[in-house]
């Protein structure tokens, strides 16, 4: 079951995608889709919506030199004309943006900023959620994606004669009834952690190297040459998924390797001194709470930190 | 975390096949009629329900079930129908054990009383309700406040936005959906802290 603050998260999307006009058909149908799943949802965006709608009235705040530069009224008996080339105006936009859409790829391109989440529900009632600083190409056809950067989250309903697939470095995951997590890292290493279902992953550089399906709680990890398999607890899987949630969660992990993950999500970042570096610690902390991390390992591990507007640094 | 597996079986009043109101006329009846009463509603969960960080999920739940029996038929008295939903709602969640408090327990007869008094929304006029969305936006953080002012004062564009706050268009919209949220946490009556967006 969805949480509540995840389909408030994907309201607050869907708002704001139609206040941009981030909309076609393929968003109208999946905003349709996602609408009839449950009525949690149509509440969250109901809500949502009306707030946003309450926020017209901040209109009254514009300035009087900002109405002063907007253009003129025309004399009254030029309106009608106007109307009717205004409507000739927004036909002809139609049509070249009705025409951009069919000479584009076939594929639409989501991306998250450092520290952003976005969630992604698809027609079928298949659902994928992006981490921060993440890019995702979703085929039209909504059964292909491509991780370009990143981690994603997939939960995705199966169809056995059209499997959904995922093509991240020079591999290829094949859903075959699941859901899993691919994190791609800019040295070339490729992650998979599988919940539940089975998927099968196949290196598409070098497709004589053989396939392998992987099974609820596997964690493979793969570079250009190599693919290992590892079988986790359900825990430590989860915990490698509190992105969703918003939360990092560290078991008796390396300060340093620590650090790396929350540099992830945050533009300052955490350094980590060798004298420091391989002190493990645990514990759950908000994606953007470094100061709280900083704090513990002040206070708890007794390290000196040292704070500048880019940089935390910890040492011993 | 409140548990959402079954909307209808302790609702209110149980569902049956086919839906009789359109979905437009629910949805108008939702904004205009439910909507405004959510300071009370937020109000009414936080006294009688011990642990605050379930009175977002509660008042989520009400909504779905009233809701869903609006589809049926409008009630005639929504306000009413509302805050019956909520005390039905949190006298079966007490029943299922999950938390018993007990002094809560002993007031549901209170509960029925709330629901007939007249509510602040009722008094809110045009002008206060922009004094009141300026309070609400003062809490903001500060990005987030300023997405949503130049969008709705200027009229900005995202790409506008973005690059009259030096951040990416990802970002824009980021700060308006957590901004969006936020505001309208402060509008339903969250207490001044403003609550941690994931």
């Amino acid at each position: 079951m969805i949480d509540p603050q995840t389909i408030e998260t994907a309201a607050a999307q869907w708002v704001r995608r139609k206040e941009f006009g981030d909309w076609n058909d393929i968003a109208q149908t999946e905003f349709q889709s996602w609408l009839n799943q449950s009525v949690l949802h149509r509440v969250a965006y109901l809500r949502l919506e009306e707030g946003w709608k309450r926020t017209e009235r901040l209109a009254a705040l514009r300035l009087p030199e900002f109405r002063r530069l907007e253009p003129q009224r025309p004399p009254r008996r030029w309106t009608s004309l106007l109307h009717v080339a205004a409507a000739a105006v927004v036909v002809a936009a139609i049509g070249v943006a009705g025409q951009a859409y069919f000479l584009s790829p076939p594929e639409d391109t989501y991306a998250t900023p450092v520290g952003g989440r976005e969630i992604l529900t698809l027609f079928d009632g298949s659902h994928v959620e992006l981490n921060t600083d993440t890019v995702l190409k979703l085929g039209r056809n909504r059964r292909t994606a491509t991780l370009v950067k990143g981690e994603a989250f997939f939960q995705i309903r199966h169809d056995a004669n059209n499997p959904f697939t995922v093509s991240v470095s020079g591999h290829r995951i094949v859903d075959l009834g699941t859901k899993f997590s691919v994190r791609s890292e800019s040295s070339g290493k490729l992650e998979v952690a599988l919940f539940e279902g089975k998927a099968r992953i196949e290196n598409t550089d070098s497709p004589q190297t053989r396939s392998t399906v992987l099974a609820p709680g596997d964690i493979a990890v793969a570079t250009a040459e190599t693919l290992n398999v590892t079988r986790k607890s359900v825990q430590t899987l989860a915990n490698t998924i509190g992105w969703r949630h918003g939360v990092v969660i560290f078991r008796h992990m390396a300060l340093a390797d620590a650090a790396t993950e929350f540099n992830r999500y945050n533009m300052k970042k955490l350094v980590v001194d060798p004298s420091a570096a391989a002190i493990t610690i645990d514990g759950t902390f908000a994606t953007d709470n470094l100061e709280t991390f900083a704090r513990v390992a002040r206070i708890a591990l007794g390290l000196t930190v040292q704070s500048n507007e880019r940089e935390i640094i910890i040492k011993r | 975390m409140v548990d959402r597996a079954d909307i209808t079986s302790e609702g209110a009043k149980p569902r049956s096949s086919g839906a009789q109101m359109s979905t437009a006329e629910v949805d108008a009846w939702f904004r205009a009629e439910v909507l405004p009463l959510e300071a009370m509603l937020m109000q009414y969960l936080q006294q009688n329900w011990r642990n605050a960080s379930d009175v977002p999920d509660l008042r989520q739940e009400v909504y779905a079930r009233v809701y869903q029996a609006a589809c049926e038929k409008l009630p005639e008295r929504s306000k009413q129908y509302v805050f019956a939903t909520a005390r039905n709602l949190l006298i079966n969640r007490m029943r299922q054990g999950q938390v018993v408090p007990i002094e809560a327990a002993s007031d549901l007869e209170a509960l029925e009383i709330a629901a007939d008094s007249p509510g602040p929304e009722q008094s809110v006029i045009a002008r206060d309700e922009l004094r009141h969305l300026q309070a609400a936006l003062d809490r903001l953080p500060p990005r987030a406040r300023e997405v949503i002012l130049l969008r709705r004062v200027e009229g900005l564009s995202r790409p506008e936005i973005a690059q009259r706050m030096g951040i990416t268009e990802g970002t824009v919209s980021q700060h308006l959906e957590q901004g969006l949220r936020a505001l309208v946490e402060i509008l339903g009556g969250d207490p001044p802290s403003v609550r941690r967006l994931p």
